[in-house]
């Protein structure tokens, strides 16, 4: 599976990428939102996750771009925020995420089961 | 609640007094010239003109003009007035009691009431007196020299009143202008803490969702094995981590109910479900075999419509606080139901609580205990959190207790719908 990680935290692409890695899946960092949307579009991902808060080009901006692209558009994307008052398993799903998660609240090896669960479903 | 002006300054008592001689000087001027400009109906038109004028004063010129043109114009205004009254009096004075109605009115519309009282009852006894002593012929009509000195008598005594009243006019409007600066800062206060709490909370989620991620990585030997010594101190780290996060969690969102950003979403619920489910989870991180926690359920408990996220974290909350509160005996979680409202109790045989704790238990960063004496079990925020969700369904949640050591109740009550 090729996992794109889009955030604008060096730390937190690297501690995020370790459990997907360990479990044999390939990981794409991207540092900022126009570089994540670039890399959606060249190195097709299974499954992108998205940070909300960035600088230039936010989360939400980078998923509404997401699914207008229409080569991107089916790529299931959860966001991976540490805004919960921002979002909601709701407005995830309004905004055509599959789910989001609180870093805060959810290590490494728990985003990624979480993220497996997901999928499957 | 008397509010001070500040004082006058040298300039202002200089010519304060100088206004206050030439008033004088006019007076007695005019009163002893040989056309008597001032004879005993015109000096009420005059005493009526000073009321409208020092109203007048406090109305218009203390609100629109800066203090020094207030200065400057207060003390023109003063000579003019009174010269051009006097002069105008001669023969029309009677036309002027319709102006001095509206000044005197607004300002008896601006007063406080009790102030706009007492200056009407001493304004109905002067009238009052006047009448008396005019039956009883007591006032003098007879000789001029006496008859001068009572009418300067009443215009000085008449001009002190107004000034005094302009000055109480002052204090209140003052004392308001007061009142709303400092409403106005609170408020700002109000909203740059409620600003300064969600954005520090936010920040320090960022490092501490990485402290907590890498050691838990570090935790799960991702990196190679821990010699025991490393193995606590990563043990260590990671579960202070853990309690910041959830510390920040916590105050995020008491900022968010705070700042107006939390809603309720109800929808129907099986309760049965969540509280099997609940307790399931809650055994599953329980720390030792000394507490057992039981469900006790009624044969039938109808669907009720909450917001079912926010009342498991209650739930959770509560039998999590039980757990850290009990070394040893029973946890028993039981669901009453009846045509209205459903009631959830959490028991524990734990350290009780204290009657005078019952009604703070629910304030935020509340422990029971003194802040020397603070344990580092919990936040201090989660009961908080609780009643702010229970409160927002239209229920009540409290606590009982028989007294230290004798366990403890949490109880809440939703309304079904």
């Amino acid at each position: 599976m090729k996992v794109l990680i889009i955030d604008d935290e060096q730390a937190i692409l690297k501690m995020y990428a370790v459990p997907f890695e360990a479990a044999g899946d390939e990981v794409i960092t991207a540092i900022d939102g126009q570089t994540g949307l670039q890399f959606a579009k060249d190195q097709a991902p299974n499954v992108i996750l998205l940070d909300i808060i960035m600088p230039r080009v936010n989360g939400l901006d980078v998923l509404k771009k997401l699914k207008e692209d229409t080569s991107t558009q089916k790529i299931p994307v959860i966001l991976l925020t540490n805004l919960p008052e921002e979002c909601s398993e709701d407005k995830a799903k309004e905004l055509g995420a599959i789910g989001y998660l609180v870093k805060a609240q959810n290590e490494p090896a728990v985003v990624a089961e979480k993220v497996k669960k997901l999928l499957a479903t | 609640m008397k509010t001070k002006l500040p004082p006058p300054s040298r300039w202002e008592r200089i010519i304060e007094l100088s206004t206050w001689i030439v008033v004088a000087v006019i007076l007695f001027g005019f009163r002893f010239l040989p056309e008597e400009p001032i004879g005993n109906a015109n000096t009420y038109y005059l005493v009526g003109g000073i009321i409208a004028f020092a109203l007048l004063y406090y109305l218009v010129i203390y609100r629109y003009f800066s203090k020094t043109n207030r200065l400057y114009l207060k003390s023109i205004a003063d000579i003019v007035l009174i010269g051009v009254l006097i002069h105008l009096l001669k023969d029309y004075g009677q036309f002027f009691y319709a102006l001095y109605f509206l000044p005197i009115a607004a300002a008896a519309l601006s007063l406080e009431l009790i102030n706009a009282l007492l200056i009407g009852t001493a304004a109905s006894l002067l009238v009052a007196a006047e009448i008396y002593f005019n039956a009883q012929n007591i006032l003098p009509t007879q000789q001029p020299t006496y008859h001068g000195a009572w009418q300067i008598a009443f215009i000085l005594f008449v001009t002190i009143f107004c000034r005094m009243l302009a000055i109480e006019l002052r204090r209140e409007e003052a004392l308001k202008e007061e009142a709303l600066a400092r409403e106005r800062s609170l408020k700002e206060e109000a909203a740059h803490e409620k600003e300064f709490l969600s954005l520090t909370s936010h920040q320090l989620y960022t490092p501490t969702s990485i402290i907590r991620g890498f050691s838990s990585l570090l935790r799960q030997e991702n990196w190679g094995s821990l010699t025991p010594k490393q193995r606590d101190a990563v043990e260590e780290i990671y579960v202070s981590s853990k309690r910041m996060a959830d510390l920040v969690g916590e105050l995020l969102s008491i900022s968010r109910i705070r700042n107006g950003n939390f809603h309720i979403t109800k929808s129907e619920t099986n309760l049965v479900a969540m509280l099997q489910n609940i307790v399931k989870q809650i055994e599953h991180i329980k720390p030792d075999q000394s507490v057992s926690i039981n469900l006790v359920l009624p044969d039938k408990l109808a669907p009720v419509t909450i917001d079912a996220e926010k009342v498991r974290m209650v739930i959770y909350n509560l039998l999590d606080n039980a757990l850290k509160y009990t070394s040893r005996g029973k946890i028993i979680l039981t669901a009453k139901q009846n045509d209205i409202s459903t009631t959830v109790e959490v028991k524990d045989d734990g350290v009780g609580i204290p009657e005078s704790d019952f009604e703070k238990l629910f304030q935020p960063f509340f422990r029971g205990k003194s802040i020397l004496e603070l344990d580092n079990k919990g936040t201090g925020l989660g009961l908080y959190i609780s009643r702010l969700i229970i409160e927002a369904h239209g229920g009540k949640i409290w606590a009982e207790s028989d007294g230290l050591n004798k366990g403890s109740k949490f109880i809440f009550e939703l309304p079904n719908k």
